[in-house]
């Protein structure tokens, strides 16, 4: 009697044997390689995907506030998956975070001086949560008010766009173009990269020729506030984009560092994610231009500082092959005098 | 002729075995069904010895967080063990390994076997190519395009877009299939001289 090849268990087994070693086989080339890192997410700005439970966590907004003697000032603290009443005490520091005292009465979710004056320049604020979490704010104070360069319109006429090729590899190339409208709101500045050969990264500097600053004639700076308005123009998530204030010294390009803020990739609606406030000289790094020598200082605030140039600069990451576009509006920068 | 019994599927081996240790009667069919799973063991055990050594080559010389399925071992890592060999010996060790866990689940036929190994070997090399900057871009937007950014297609698109072409990957690749094919002939030889003999005696 012929025996039946499809009820015969080893053929079955063989057959589940060959399946499981190909999935196996699929499963590591493509796990050997690639990386955890650099994920294109479709996680949203400011969440953490990666962390699931997620964690409980609080922060003050905004982390940085650079205050004119007599304004007022207020602090917000910002809670995340933390579920229940919510507790908070406001303390601050003068010496630099090294000790904090408790404010009386401070108990609120915001704590506002009415009226800042030179003793709060330097002062630390911060806010425990529920007895655990805490989360810090940082004020500098000036009696001067803040000399403003700021740019909404974007003519083609007052910036200088300069692609940063890496040694050994061509530069991105790149589009700009003042679209009239859909801005935050009106006119704003469109860009248009594409990843060069052998790179992964486009980078392009921005160095408006309008904001200037002469620190030999105008005044040491004592801190720099920087506010943009963002948009990543594109919906494929396997781009991504930042920007940061560009600074120009003794044929130097400097970006303000991301400091403790979380890294931020524009969104697809305008933000100001890429904002930053109370910029000092060690707050910038150098990025272009001739290493800086023992001795220097770079940049350097100094009324001794050599004439400087504002601007911003874009890097885009992606594909190869892919335009990537974004834009920006209302660039503004204030730099603060004591 | 052996070589026309052999290709009996092992399950009747297996039963001949059953019935011939229960009556303490080995036939020659039982014997070559024992040869058969003694083919597939060895095919086994040499892969997965193989496999381990490519492992060990990710866990003592490479960055853990350069492969997603690799975990960070700090015991181990960064050990250099491997040296210049490490570069290509995971690529070599995947379809010498895979070829012979396939050989090992198939019938014992010789022809499947060597289908097996040149099947891992273009798998292999078509994933490495796939790497290369002339193909990433469009195997990354057509595979987004067709099927999205999701927990599925995630890593498949990091490995696209992170690795890096290297023809050494390619030979090793090419190399690890023919070592597979040389070990699958030595042991059918070693197996059929030694039942042979058997038979002689």
């Amino acid at each position: 009697m012929p025996r039946n090849r499809f009820i015969d268990p080893t053929l079955w087994l063989r057959g589940l044997a060959l399946v499981g070693i190909a999935a196996l086989g699929l499963v590591t080339i493509v796990g050997s390689g690639g990386g955890s890192l650099g994920l294109p997410s479709d996680c949203p700005p400011g969440m953490d995907c990666s962390a699931p439970p997620p964690t409980p966590a609080a922060n003050v907004q905004p982390p940085y506030i650079t205050a004119l003697v007599g304004t007022p000032v207020s602090y917000s603290a910002e809670t995340s998956n933390v579920s229940g009443a919510i507790t908070y005490q406001w303390s601050r520091s003068t010496d630099g975070g090294a000790t904090y005292a408790d404010i009386p009465g401070a108990t609120g979710k915001t704590y506002s001086l009415a009226s800042v004056n030179l003793a709060d320049d330097g002062a630390m604020f911060k806010v425990v949560v529920n007895g655990g979490l805490s989360a810090l704010s940082h004020l500098a104070v000036s009696a001067i008010p803040g000399l403003v360069f700021e740019d909404g319109d974007f003519q083609a006429t007052d910036w200088l766009v300069t692609p940063f090729a890496i040694p050994g590899a061509s530069a991105p190339v790149h589009s700009e173009e003042r679209v009239a409208t859909g801005g935050n709101p009106g006119a704003f500045r469109r860009m248009v990269f594409e990843i060069a050969p052998q790179t992964i990264a486009a980078r392009v500097f921005y160095t408006s020729l309008v904001a200037k600053y002469d620190p030999q004639t105008q005044g040491a700076i004592y801190v720099i506030d920087y506010a943009e308005d963002g948009i990543s123009l594109q919906e494929n998530r396997l781009t991504s984009t930042q920007s940061a204030m560009l600074l120009e010294q003794s044929g130097r390009r400097y970006i303000a560092n991301i400091r403790d803020s979380a890294v931020g990739y524009l969104p697809t609606q305008w933000s100001a994610i890429e904002s930053r406030s109370s910029l000092l000289a060690q707050d910038f790094n150098l990025v272009d231009g001739p290493a800086c020598q023992p001795g220097e200082t770079c940049p350097d605030f100094s009324a001794q500082g050599a004439p400087m140039r504002f601007g911003y600069w874009r890097i885009s990451s992606g594909v190869q092959g892919v335009p990537i576009a974004h834009g920006i509006d209302n660039w503004k920068v204030t730099v603060w005098r004591r | 002729m052996d070589g026309l019994v052999v290709p009996h599927i092992a399950s009747r081996s297996m039963r001949n075995a059953a019935v011939a240790s229960r009556t303490g009667h080995f036939n020659r069919t039982s014997v070559i069904g024992h040869e058969a799973w003694k083919r597939a063991g060895l095919f086994a055990a040499t892969g997965c010895l193989a496999l381990s050594i490519g492992i060990l080559v990710y866990l003592m010389d490479r960055d853990a967080s350069q492969a997603a399925l690799v975990p960070l071992i700090t015991a181990l890592a960064g050990r250099n063990a491997f040296g210049v060999l490490g570069h290509w010996l995971p690529s070599f060790v995947h379809p010498f390994a895979f070829s012979l866990f396939t050989a090992a689940a198939l019938s014992p036929g010789a022809a499947p076997r060597y289908v097996a190994c040149a099947a891992w070997c273009a798998v292999n090399v078509g994933f490495e190519l796939a790497q290369h900057t002339a193909f990433k871009s469009q195997w990354v937007l057509v595979l987004s395009a067709g099927a999205g950014d999701s927990v599925m297609t995630r890593p498949v698109l990091n490995y696209l877009l992170h690795g890096t072409f290297d023809f050494g990957d390619v030979l090793a690749a090419i190399l690890g299939a023919l070592a597979a094919v040389v070990l699958m002939q030595f042991v059918d030889h070693r197996l059929e001289t030694h039942h042979a003999s058997q038979q002689v005696h």
